[in-house]
């Protein structure tokens, strides 16, 4: 998606600048307090409804940071045979459980062998947007 | 002290970051058009497909081996590599793109630290935070860099420093000519002539024999893998001039997985 932001324009003043000029400030971006290291943030949309207990449900956007390693209690990615698992890291002794919405989501591992850690999510985007207002361009919203 | 970082089948390991259940399978890239094989992963390695193989030439192979095939997506490998650069400079003062997959830092002359520990923790900071597996070399030179990050590819090392004498003999002794930067096939085909075939016999060439037949690029080539610094790392990496044939109109092959 392309973005096109208004520019600051820059002129060649004859004489006195504008004294407000030196109050100029860039304009806020969201992502300053959203996505803290860019370079290692990666983006998923939610498959499931495994989550639902932590809020996050269905077509809600995962913001994934790999550069995290995960502590007990973070929501973490984990991948296993051709599947990624959204869950709760919980490790116990010797066991690792990542904790789910109900006893049929949550998955306990004694061997944690083939389970990878594909990053920590440290946002939930959730889309509350009404139906009758996806169309023409709010169609965008969180869609892929 | 310079290290040479290189991404392990980048494009391959780019589409796999994303589909993991594709690791420790036959996976190949194929360039623009679906030409030529360009990236293969190590089990495509194991069965014998060669770089810039032809396409048609190894689709009988390649299907016997229930390959996965990727059309490339430079876009994405591009973000990887800028993901991947940008990682790599939080190591060092200045870091020198060399090319998508390829990268020089400066890593100074810094006492008291154990380089093997550094780049350990270089190596293992970068893998987890991308995603990509990494190979790193380091040496006082960039050839020597260059030099070490070939060698551990060949010993399955993740990393290889050479910082002594001795471990620099040890790794140029059998290492051969023509796996060395800058030797090509015209320069490999003198050197044997020369009775050349490892780094080690080339290193001992006169340096005047050298630049006599070499021209300046061997000489200091020939000076690097003595341990003295020639090329000096820059912010930008000068490019070198390419030509490209391609096909306008191709074909469409809907069942490709």
């Amino acid at each position: 998606m392309l973005r096109i932001r208004k520019q600051a324009t820059k002129r060649d003043v004859l004489g006195f600048r504008l004294p407000m000029l030196t109050h100029e400030e860039p304009a806020l971006d969201i992502s300053d307090i959203t996505v803290i290291d860019p370079d290692n943030t990666y983006y998923m949309r939610m498959g499931s409804d495994a989550m639902t207990g932590y809020y996050i449900l269905p077509d809600h956007i995962l913001v994934i940071d790999r550069a995290l390693t995960p502590l007990p209690g973070s929501i973490v990615v984990f991948f296993h045979e051709g599947e990624f698992y959204t869950r709760e890291f919980c490790p116990e002794n010797g066991k690792l459980v990542l904790k789910g919405n109900t006893k049929h989501d949550t998955l306990i591992l004694e061997d944690a062998q083939n389970w990878t850690c594909w990053g920590v999510v440290t946002l939930t985007l959730n889309p509350v947007i009404h139906p009758q207002h996806r169309i023409g361009r709010y169609i965008r919203v969180c869609a892929c | 002290m310079f290290a040479h970082v290189d991404i392990n089948n980048c494009y391959v390991s780019c589409e796999t970051l994303f589909q993991p259940h594709l690791k420790g399978k036959v996976v190949v890239v194929l360039s623009n058009n679906d030409g030529c094989v360009i990236a293969r992963s190590n089990e495509a390695k194991a069965i014998g497909i060669k770089m810039a193989d032809a396409e048609f030439i190894v689709r009988k192979t390649l299907a016997e081996h229930d390959a996965v095939i990727f059309s490339s997506n430079y876009a994405l490998y591009a973000d990887m590599s800028a993901r991947m650069m940008n990682n790599l400079a939080r190591y060092t003062y200045m870091l020198m793109v060399y090319s998508i997959d390829e990268a020089f830092l400066a890593l100074g002359n810094i006492s008291g630290i154990d380089l093997e520990t550094h780049v350990d923790m270089i190596s293992r900071n970068v893998m987890r935070d991308t995603g990509l597996s990494i190979t790193v070399g380091v040496g006082p030179t960039m050839a020597l860099a260059k030099l070490a990050n070939k060698a551990s590819k060949k010993m399955k090392r993740d990393f290889l420093v050479l910082d002594t004498e001795a471990k620099i003999n040890a790794a140029i002794k059998d290492f051969p000519i023509e796996d060395v930067w800058g030797i090509g096939r015209q320069y490999y085909e003198k050197l044997k002539d020369l009775g050349v075939v490892t780094a080690e016999d080339f290193r001992q060439l006169k340096p005047d024999l050298v630049r006599q037949q070499m021209t300046v690029q061997g000489w200091r080539l020939h000076q690097e893998l003595w341990g003295i610094a020639c090329n000096i790392i820059k912010d930008v990496a000068e490019r070198s001039k390419g030509i490209e044939s391609v096909r306008a109109l191709t074909p469409t092959r809907p069942n490709w997985k």
